[in-house]
């Protein structure tokens, strides 16, 4: 048995196996790599045995003691320590505070606890190597790479036999990487356990010597990094495949330019970003989920506005004010967050179809009903919603169906650009099917079609094109004979396009 | 037809509950008291409900965008003494006294409305401070008086009957089902209850938020305003610190009428019978000479007991999702 | 990207705020009152000072967990009714009888925060019907203004210690115990669960716990409060609370503490209630109708709170989030 085991570990979430039956095995002296895509189940199989995620079965086991921690600090206590991305810092407390968080310094009274705690950060960032942070300052002052390296010190100043670091180069300078490259190797030195969740393939190979892969929330298997190629991984990582059927891809590309942006840029989220897209086009957009997806649709969807940047709509520059401006100007939006921001869900299925429009089917501020029931019966049709009865909440509905509601929401507004954010997540093949053939209705009709899929199966079978984003910009665009899931795959983990 | 009533009937059924309790409570109570439930007395009972329900009504569209409306008190006296004053101070025809009344209660609204949904000034702070700011401007305008007596003509409207029925008492329930043909069919109505669940939603759905939250708040100090000329009407003057026990009452009955103070649920009618039921209890309160310090501590602990009583109905995963929607980090 | 970047961090405006106020308002007196601003003043002004400061660093407490503690105004009506109906006359008595009444401030906070946090309630809806509960109980205690305060209690709370009033040297303890609360498990706790509840629960922070303890502290400083305002008006009255509700808002405010940012001060909050007294006072001078001070107060109220708004926004605009 490994030093660290995990057993048949699986959680589900709603209806979906974020894990299944998951065996995995890492021991002292490994700087073990996972891989895998978004949905992978990554994240989560670290979050269980952090004990920041409850698990439905399966044991884990460190040192052959079995592990039955219930809360992050006891987790801690046993060895297992998560270096998150800067998200568990308090940002109005100072290092000092933050690093010593609810701990016990033996001070007497609470003004020399400061004094305490000072000294012994000055110690743990002298024993780590840390240079260029003070210790009494407030961690919001921070830039986004000091934090993640208070974060990591954190992590390190208690002293875990494991210690997983979860897309830790992402937020950090090249010379922090360096720093972090030197620690890691010392860590190695000490016989600890190294986790290194990353998905850049040149980090991988730099840091790590094991690499696992998760693919759908299965172990995929194990191998040592100078025993494989990427290509094999990358194999690894898309599987076996084919598992939905998408409609005819036909040539549908007109040569009118609808929608352009400029140097679309906003800090830390989109990196001087230019695209051009073309009336009866679908362009998807590719990449592992948190590269500036989100922010770049936010800010064409006029959601929130970018900080540098234009956009041009038909040649016209527009300013963007609100989702109420864009979608009078044929831009709409189905966003990221189904039930906070896509649906109100205590809402009816009618009111929420025909909410976009409310205003146009009014008489004197009334609603008229003849209006309302023609626009409820063509939204109903068009995407054959199983619907018993539309005043009913649309909660009562499937994942699925709900989803066609908040497309058919979107297309009472007869857009002339469709952003997509994900709208195919939690849908059954089906319903994929259906929606993907209206797209492409719509895309032949002189529409565009932008969206974002973590699927990449779909974003080749479906798109003409797909630009793929890592870290705020567009690294590859990706059409014809070059638009492939390995390809996307490859630029999402910056490896080389074939 | 009828399967839309039964279905109604179903959704509101503790709208119904309340109604049957307020009638039980009249029935109940008039075995104790001689007078109590007779015909006068419902008459009474009719034109308190006239004014409370004009205020509760007017609060609900605020508690569905989820906020509150504290500046009630001094809106409701506001309104009266402008009328008094301006009447006979001021030399003002009625008329234009009401028109005054009415366009600046339609402004003050607007600018606590302004101030909650542009500024993010937080709608109990705004508002109770706006309560403040009125008095001060009305005890400035009336040089510390209170208006005197009220116009002949207000009185005798608001003491006109219609067989045992106060003429103020249809103007209420017409109101009632004005605003309540607006919360149910206008678009106006629509995007208040998505505002309401969602605001996040309802902005990314194109409904001008800042707008929707701030015409609720206007729609209150109008309703508070009216309220505080009927009551002139009845009582024959105005006087200062007239509206001050309405405040905790309004919400009491609001929170008893099944409008959720999370926002978003809940309708007129519901807060009508919470004001019903309220009228009848105020009634009861006084009948059984209850001190008023013990009323005001009643309504505390009813508007206490509703609000937990809302927050058992609601699971805990709905609670996280709530929240996540209000906009915290969970 | 190898770029150092020297930050160059705009100091916190909200912190000098009250001390710019103050040397205004001290400009202005003294040029309608030349002189009148010295030692003997500051005496006689601790004590209008000390009911205020209490309430504004209970509210402060509670605006950086995100809440808002309306009871107060309750509470000091409350507590105050029942020091002068019913504080026996001995120094034994009185003594038991003081500590009785933080005992009921601290039962009346904790129960705010045991519903606030148990049934997941809004704070300002919660403290209302607290508010209306305790009201309500000082109302059934005295109709109108009243009750037999015991002068041994009032001279107690009033006397002067040399030249200085205990009003006075207990604002200064106040600022010093807000040194130490700030470095305090305490007061960390609160402001981690302010400004991140995950990140505070991941710490191991027993968030319900933190919230309850600051209700608590809210309710004590209450009743303190109302205990001063006892003695110093030798009188209960139904409705001593109610002015305070606002006040101490704006004390909390103009005191400069801001969840977004981060920051908070004892200092700061007795400052805002000395600037709060300070304001009428000045208006009274400078000849101002009374009823002016309540629309002024209001006006006080909802501009510093838009203030304080505008800095989080400025604060919050790095983050790409929508303005609803």
């Amino acid at each position: 048995m490994s030093y660290l085991e995990i057993k048949s570990l699986s959680k589900s979430f709603g209806g979906v196996k974020a894990l299944q039956d998951v065996d995995f095995g890492a021991d002292k002296g490994e700087i073990h790599a996972l891989l895998g895509e978004n949905g992978a189940g990554k994240s989560t199989l670290i979050k269980c045995m952090g004990a920041c995620q409850s698990y439905d079965s399966g044991e884990i086991f460190l040192g052959g003691q079995k592990l039955t921690a219930t809360h992050p600090k006891q987790a801690m206590a046993a060895g297992i320590g998560i270096v998150f991305q800067e998200l568990s810092l308090i940002p109005n407390l100072s290092v000092a505070d933050n690093l010593f968080l609810g701990m016990n310094l033996g001070n007497k009274t609470s003004v020399t606890r400061k004094k305490i705690a000072c000294k012994k950060a000055k110690a743990i960032f002298e024993k780590f190597k840390v240079e260029g942070v003070d210790p009494e300052r407030n961690v919001e002052t921070l830039s986004l790479s000091e934090k993640q390296t208070i974060e990591i010190v954190k992590v390190l100043s208690r002293n875990t036999e494991v210690i997983v670091f979860d897309e830790a180069t992402s937020a950090l300078t090249e010379t922090r990487v360096e720093w972090l490259y030197k620690l890691v190797k010392q860590l190695q030195q000490e016989n600890k356990i190294i986790i290194f969740i990353s998905h850049r393939m040149g980090e991988i190979r730099r840091f790590c010597n094991v690499v696992t892969v998760f693919r759908n929330g299965q172990n995929v298997g194990t191998n040592r990094l100078d025993k494989i190629e990427n290509d094999e991984l990358v194999q690894m990582m898309l599987g076996r495949k084919m598992t939905g059927f998408y409609p005819e891809k036909v040539n549908t590309c007109r040569e009118q330019i609808v929608l352009e942006t400029k140097d679309l840029y906003f800090e830390h989220y989109l990196d001087h970003i230019n695209i051009s897209l073309k009336l009866g086009e679908v362009v998807g957009i590719g990449g592992l989920a948190g590269q500036g997806q989100n922010a770049l649709l936010l800010a064409l969807s006029g959601a929130v506005k970018a900080q540098k940047g234009e956009i041009f709509l038909s040649g016209k520059e527009m300013k963007l004010k609100n989702p109420r401006k864009a979608m009078d100007a044929g831009i709409s939006l189905v966003p990221e967050e189904r039930a906070a921001e896509g649906l109100i869900l205590e809402l009816s299925i009618a009111d929420n179809l025909l909410l976009p429009v409310i205003s146009k089917i009014t008489k004197v501020g009334m609603i008229n009903k003849k209006k309302e029931k023609e626009l409820l019966a063509h939204a109903v049709e068009s995407l054959s919603i199983k619907v018993g009865n539309i005043a009913n909440p649309v909660n009562s509905l499937s994942g699925g169906n709900q989803q066609k509601v908040v497309l058919a929401k979107l297309m009472m507004t007869n857009p002339k650009v469709l952003l997509l954010y994900d709208f195919t997540r939690g849908v059954d093949v089906g319903t994929k099917n259906t929606m993907f053939t209206l797209l492409r209705q719509l895309a032949a009709d002189g529409n565009c079609i932008l969206f974002y899929s973590t699927d990449m199966e779909e974003l080749v079978n479906v798109c003409d094109r797909v630009l793929v984003m890592d870290s705020g910009s567009i690294k590859a665009d990706l059409s014809e004979d070059k638009l492939t899931e390995e390809n996307i795959l490859r630029a999402s983990i910056g490896d080389g396009v074939a | 037809m009828m399967e839309k009533m039964k279905a109604a009937l179903k959704n509101n059924s503790d709208i119904m509950g309340n109604y049957l309790i307020a009638i039980l409570l009249v029935i109940i109570i008039s075995f104790f008291y001689r007078g109590f439930g007779g015909l006068s007395h419902i008459s009474v009972l009719m034109s308190d409900l006239a004014i409370l329900g004009l205020l509760v009504i007017g609060q609900t569209f605020v508690v569905l965008t989820g906020g509150i409306d504290m500046s009630v008190p001094y809106m409701m006296c506001s309104s009266a003494v402008v009328m008094n004053y301006g009447v006979n101070a001021k030399g003002w025809s009625v008329a234009a006294a009401f028109a005054i009344v009415f366009i600046g209660s339609l402004l003050i609204g607007a600018v606590s409305g302004f101030g909650i949904a542009y500024l993010k000034v937080h709608p109990m702070i705004m508002t109770y401070g706006m309560n403040s700011i009125l008095m001060g401007a009305l005890l400035s305008w009336t040089d510390g008086t209170a208006g005197g007596f009220t116009p002949q003509g207000l009185i005798s409207f608001s003491k006109a009957k219609i067989g045992f029925i106060p003429v103020i008492t249809i103007v209420f329930v017409v109101g009632m089902v004005v605003l309540m043909l607006i919360l149910k069919r206008s678009s106006y109505g629509k995007k208040l209850y998505a505002v309401g669940n969602c605001k996040r939603a309802a902005y990314f759905s194109g409904v001008n938020v800042r707008i929707t939250v701030l015409v609720a708040y206007c729609i209150s100090a109008v309703c508070a305003a009216a309220g505080g000329i009927i009551m002139i009407g009845r009582v024959g003057q105005s006087y200062l610190g007239m509206g001050d026990s309405y405040m905790f009452i309004t919400l009491a009955a609001v929170a008893i009428g099944g409008v959720s103070m999370n926002g978003g649920k809940g309708h007129v009618i519901g807060a009508a019978s919470g004001a019903l039921i309220i009228t009848i209890v105020l009634s009861a309160l006084t009948v059984l000479k209850v001190s008023l310090g013990m009323q005001q501590l009643l309504y505390g602990v009813v508007l206490l007991a509703a609000l937990i009583f809302e927050s058992s109905q609601t699971s805990r995963e709905h609670k996280i999702l709530f929240r996540k929607k209000k906009g915290e980090q969970i | 990207m190898n770029k150092k970047q020297i930050k160059f961090r705009l100091p916190n405006i909200s912190v000098f705020i009250p001390y710019i106020i103050l040397i205004i308002i001290i400009f202005i007196m003294n040029i309608y009152q030349p002189g009148v601003i010295n030692f003997n003043w500051l005496n006689r002004q601790a004590d209008s000072w000390i009911t205020l400061a209490l309430v504004g660093i209970g509210q402060t407490l509670v605006f950086m967990i995100g809440g808002t503690d309306l009871s107060v105004g309750g509470l000091i009506s409350f507590t105050n009714c029942l020091a002068a109906v019913y504080m026996p006359d001995n120094t034994m008595g009185i003594i038991v009888y003081s500590i009785g009444i933080v005992l009921v401030g601290a039962f009346a906070g904790m129960f705010n925060g045991l519903i606030i946090v148990k049934f997941n309630l809004q704070p300002f809806i919660a403290t209302l019907t607290t508010w209306a509960i305790w009201s309500g109980g000082a109302l059934c205690i005295l109709s109108v203004d009243g009750g037999n305060v015991p002068q041994k209690f009032t001279q107690a709370l009033l006397y002067k210690f040399g030249s200085v009033k205990v009003s006075l040297i207990l604002l200064l303890v106040l600022a010093i115990i807000g040194v130490f609360f700030k470095a305090s498990k305490l007061g960390i706790a609160m402001l981690a669960v302010g400004s991140n509840e995950k990140g505070a629960y991941y710490g191991g922070i027993n968030v319900n716990k933190t919230k309850i303890w600051i209700y608590t502290t809210s309710g004590i400083l209450a009743a303190c409060a109302g205990l001063f305002r006892t003695a110093q008006v030798s009188s209960g009255s139904p409705t001593a609370g109610d002015s305070f509700i606002l006040l101490s808002c704006a004390a909390a405010v103009i005191g400069g503490c801001s969840v977004a940012v981060g920051y908070y001060s004892f200092t700061g909050a007795i400052l805002g209630a000395v600037l709060m007294r300070l304001l009428t006072g000045l208006m009274v001078v400078m000849g101002v109708s009374s009823y002016m001070t309540s629309l002024l107060q209001g006006v006080i109220l909802i501009i510093s709170v838009c203030i304080s708004s505008f800095t989080a926004m400025f604060h919050n605009r790095k983050k790409m989030e929508v303005d609803i």
